[in-house]
């Protein structure tokens, strides 16, 4: 590349220039001297002749540069007006770009966010956070991660683990904060002194927490406001710090704020305010103790391992202490759970990488996942497309390519005209994609992900993401549409210049055409199936028995105790909030109970019932719900056999309601009205006084569980159940203001029909259909155009051949048969493409379907007809101008 | 750039490569070959002379090589290339029409 010269090896042009005037110069004072002069004198007078040597050199690099920045100018300028005269491919390669650029811009950067970075934390490399599998005799709190562990526990390894750099925990609850008069519900993390230390986070304004606020007494409480939470409720206010706030009814001293984008250690989810663990029984009144309990496992262990330790050097040493630490416990265990002793010795130490936060349980990441997979087919398809077109123009062009050869162009100077072309084509869709990524950043996002993520997510198209974007298109596309440059050289011009349609060389690239199309109809394939799955998924839940009658049902939640009652009072406070509602016309029945169905806890019980085995010590477990005696009226269950609470019962709990699973797993089917249980870890006996039939209680996608109900008012947390008689929408606003006029000062949570709180359980279906719906659309689109595109340019390249056969006798039909045929080959391939490699590709969806085979023949033809249908019409198009052909003038045809 | 050489600058090219289609010659003796010809009638300045081979030397008209003179010196010698070449014929042909027209125009209004 010689005119990359100047710019590499200035110093080497530039000497050889010194030579090369240094050498006009001797000539000229030799010449002078050969004429009679002397040297001086010579010397002077081609000095004189040559003015000055610098400035001569000035214009000669001058005119160098000149011909670089004039040839680029032109080059620009000649891609310019080419794109201009065909503004539709412009149009359509600039949109196809921004499309395909944009959606994968704005999905990767909430990917990165979610997944991929790290906390904003000192060297996030080297935390861990504990976890350990196996039997755990005793509570649980957070028994689904197995992550939890003791406080007494936490103790030992914070002072006796020689791996770590600093060892700190934490357990996340919900609470109250009021200030000036207002009071709203925060998250809050109830944390260790050197919490902030272990992680590395600094303080925004103020101070953070110390290990010296953890020996604090009650009454001299401090808080941590986190930046967000800051921002949002006190607007940024430097002022907050120093000032009380009281905090689940006890005053706090805010004494700093945590640094700017610290959330927390759960991904996609924002702690507002932490606390030293001495507030614990301010935040967890059902069970206050427990800081001392060496089998209740409620905290998460996040630890910092010295420097230059490898994860599983670490794990290896923090196993030796674990084990010793379980050999003393094992001394110890709880009554009943002797017989778990090996099983509890066997247990080990897992160190999880913590950098990146604690993967939480909530479904944004495989979401994000799979909506960035269906983001890059559709970059695949741009790409594809974008390709597909140029290539079809550089043919359509040969004639124009071969006439500038001809008029000696040159190889490069084509190339460079191509080149041109992409790159204007490359900026333009770029700055439309990111102005697209910045302007539907928010709304688009908001669209892709319940609402809690939203707000910590930025929205700022990350420009790696997009550079890279911008290149892979770029590169496929420039790749295919410079080939046939290259190729052109090996064709005989005057062949090109010569064949009468100018695209004697198309035959090869028609059939690289047809395949792209091929496969873009493939990958609408694949999305189209995967929408489809998630609609039948999304009717399936909706028609799931939920085992509960859902019309007309109103839950909303208050905990009295985050205000500081005791929980005698707060059942009392309870009980009037029931008889209140009660009272409201319109209502039939109230209850209340320690479950929610739209969220809260549960216990799960270790039960026994006589006649009853189970396959492993200790393995009989069933959920127990406590509720009010008109629990079974008010939710609506459907009682199969025996009677419903009475008021009665409720003096002292010795009955109990169980449900189908429970009947079938430990009475073996049979008619369980009148037999006794015990339930294990409350210490009850009950008698079983009536069966129901099973309902949901996480989301409708519940597997059957044994479950059992007792006659029991629980004391903090409860979800109140109301049954009605008129529309619930209605009586919303009248029981808000029952139940604050009962319970003054006590927020109400999540009031409203229980009917809208399923369906939007089921908003992250209904988000992948929504999604797999529109990007298959997109697709869709993006594919009829490529079939179009080659469609039309066949028919173009044939409209000799076309005229020919009209001329002798074909009629309108047989050349729409003709050209069709073409069409349903190619969509005929794709779809046989597609459907089969579709089933592999919902295999990874395969775990969020609800009763759908991914062969669902349904879904499979309702995908393969809406691809046909639309990529049939779209090649209709050019067939139908094929058949308007006038074969007069396409004989005459150049 | 200034007019006077603007107008001088398709000429000169013209020059140039028409007296190093005669075979490889360096930038010095161009300039003596184009004031001997003219019989001293064109003196071509080196600040119009560099600036001219370079921008030709670019625009692939000319390419240079490094080679002894006859007096055992290094100079750096061009030659017109292919391209130079037709590049050079279409100017001849353009320079013959439009001189050939400007000729019958004074001949023909000297007559009248």
């Amino acid at each position: 590349m010689k005119w990359l010269r100047p710019l590499f090896r200035r110093s080497a042009v530039e000497r050889e220039m010194d030579a090369e005037l240094r050498f006009h110069f001797d000539q000229l004072v030799e010449s002078l001297m050969a004429a009679g002069w002397t040297r001086p004198q010579a010397l002077r007078r081609a000095r004189m002749e040559f003015g000055g040597i610098e400035q001569v050199k000035d214009e000669a690099r001058e005119a160098r540069m000149a011909a670089h920045a004039e040839r680029i100018a032109r080059g620009l300028r000649m891609a310019w007006r080419s794109l201009a005269r065909s503004p539709g491919f412009t149009a359509v390669a600039v949109a196809t770009l921004a499309l395909g650029i944009g959606a994968n811009t704005l999905i990767f950067s909430a990917l990165d966010q979610a997944i991929l970075r790290n906390l904003p934390v000192r060297d996030p490399g080297r935390l861990v956070v504990f976890r350990s599998l196996g039997t755990n005799p005793g509570m649980d709190r957070n028994s689904g991660r197995k992550m939890s562990f003791s406080y007494p526990k936490y103790l030992d390894f914070r002072d006796r683990a020689d791996v770590f750099e600093g060892v700190a925990a934490r357990y996340t609850t919900d609470g109250s904060l009021m200030y000036n008069g207002a009071t709203e519900m925060i998250n809050v993390e109830l944390v260790t002194g050197n919490y902030f230390d272990v992680l590395g986070v600094k303080a925004a304004a103020g101070r953070l927490l110390a290990p010296d606020d953890e020996r604090q007494p009650m009454h001299d409480a401090v808080a941590v406001l986190s930046y967000s939470y800051w921002q949002r409720r006190f607007g940024g206010e430097r002022a907050m710090v120093g000032q009380k706030v009281a905090i689940n009814g006890m005053a706090m001293t805010v004494i700093g704020v945590s640094a700017k984008g610290f959330h927390g250690l759960d991904r996609g989810q924002s702690e507002d305010v932490r606390v030293p663990m001495t507030m614990k029984s301010l935040f967890t009144p059902t069970w206050p103790a427990g800081r001392n309990r060496r089998f209740w496992a409620w905290l998460n262990i996040i630890a910092r391992m010295k420097p230059g330790l490898s994860r599983e050097q670490a794990e290896a040493g923090a196993n030796v202490l674990y084990h010793q630490i379980l050999e003393d416990e094992a001394k110890n265990l709880p009554k009943g759970a002797e017989d778990l002793r090996d099983e509890f010795l066997k247990r080990h130490l897992d160190l999880l990488p913590a950098g990146g936060g604690i993967s939480s349980t909530d479904n944004t990441r495989p979401f994000l996942i799979e909506l960035s997979a269906m983001a890059g087919i559709v970059l695949l398809i741009a790409c594809v497309n974008l390709a597909s077109l140029l290539m079809a123009r550089t043919a359509a062009r040969q004639r124009e390519m071969a006439i500038r050869m001809a008029l000696g162009a040159g190889r490069l100077g084509v190339v460079r005209l191509l080149l041109a072309e992409n790159l204007l084509v490359a900026t333009a869709g770029g700055a439309v994609a990111l102005l697209l990524a910045a302007m539907l950043g928010k709304p688009a996002m908001a669209l892709l992900l319940s609402g809690d993520a939203t707000a910590i997510y930025s929205t700022t198209p990350d420009l790696r993401i997009l550079t890279f974007a911008l290149c892979a298109t770029l590169l496929t596309a420039a790749g295919i549409s410079l080939a046939p440059a290259f190729e052109a050289r090996r064709t005989q011009l005057a062949d090109i210049l010569r064949s009468e349609t100018g695209a004697s060389a198309g035959r090869g690239q028609v059939r690289l055409r047809k395949a792209l199309v091929v496969a873009q109809v493939a990958f609408c394939v694949w999305l189209l199936i995967t929408a489809g799955l998630f609609a039948r998924t999304l009717a399936n839940l909706r028609a799931v028995d939920l085992g509960f009658e859902k019309r007309n049902l109103v839950t909303f939640g208050i905990d009295p105790t985050i205000i500081g009652l005791k929980p005698a009072d707060s059942i009392a406070v309870c009980r009037r909030v029931e008889s209140a509602v009660a009272a409201i016309p319109g209502v039939k029945s109230v209850s209340f109970s320690n479950f929610g169905v739209s969220g809260g806890g549960m216990n799960i019980q270790q039960i026994k019932v006589p006649g009853y085995v189970p396959p492993h010590p200790g393995d009989a477990m069933a959920r127990e719900l406590s509720v009010t005696p008109d629990h079974v009226r008010a939710l609506g269950l459907h009682l199969l056999a025996g009677r419903e609470f009475a008021e009665s019962d409720l003096a002292r709990v010795r009955t109990a309601i169980v449900n189908e699973s429970f009947v079938k797993e430990f009475f073996h089917g049979e008619n369980p009205v009148g037999r006794t249980m015990l339930d294990d870890g409350g210490g009850l006996e009950l008698e079983v006084i009536g069966v129901v039939r099973d309902q949901i209680f996480w989301s409708q996608r519940d597997e059957d569980s044994p479950a059992f109900y007792i006659p029991n008012e629980s004391p903090a947390a409860v979800s109140f159940y109301v049954r009605t008689s008129l529309a619930p929408e209605n009586l919303l606003a009248t029981i808000r203001k029952v139940v604050e006029r009962e319970a003054a000062g006590i927020p109400v949570m999540k009031l409203g029909t229980v009917e809208e709180d399923l369906d939007l359980r089921l908003s992250t279906e209904k988000q992948m259909m929504r999604l797999a719906g529109l990007f298959g659309l997109l697709a869709t689109l993006l594919a009829a155009i490529g079939l179009y595109g080659v469609i039309a340019y066949t028919v173009a390249r044939r409209t000799r051949e076309i005229g020919v056969r009209m001329a002798l006798g074909a009629g309108q039909a047989d050349v729409l048969r003709m050209i069709l045929r073409d069409v349903a080959i190619v969509i005929a391939a794709g779809l046989l493409l597609g459907l089969p490699t579709g089933f592999g590709m919902v295999h990874f969806v395969r775990a969020q379907l609800y009763n759908v085979k991914p062969a669902d023949p349904w879904v499979l033809s309702g995908a393969a007809v809406a691809i046909g249908v639309v990529t049939l019409f779209a090649g209709l198009l050019p067939a139908r101008k094929a058949t308007r052909i006038d074969p007069a003038t396409a004989l005459r045809w150049d | 750039m200034p007019s006077k050489s603007d107008l001088l600058q398709g000429t000169l090219d013209l020059l140039i490569l028409k007296i190093a289609g005669l075979g490889p010659i360096h930038g010095y003796a161009i300039a003596q070959r184009i004031r001997q010809v003219s019989r001293e009638a064109l003196h071509v300045q080196q600040g119009s002379l560099y600036p001219a081979l370079y921008r030709l030397e670019e625009r692939g008209y000319l390419q240079s090589q490094w080679r002894e003179t006859e007096q055992g010196r290094m100079a750096k010698f061009y030659t017109v290339t292919k391209k130079g070449a037709r590049q050079l014929a279409a100017e001849c042909a353009e320079w013959e029409r439009v001189s050939g027209g400007i000729a019958l125009i004074l001949e023909e209004v000297g007559q009248s």
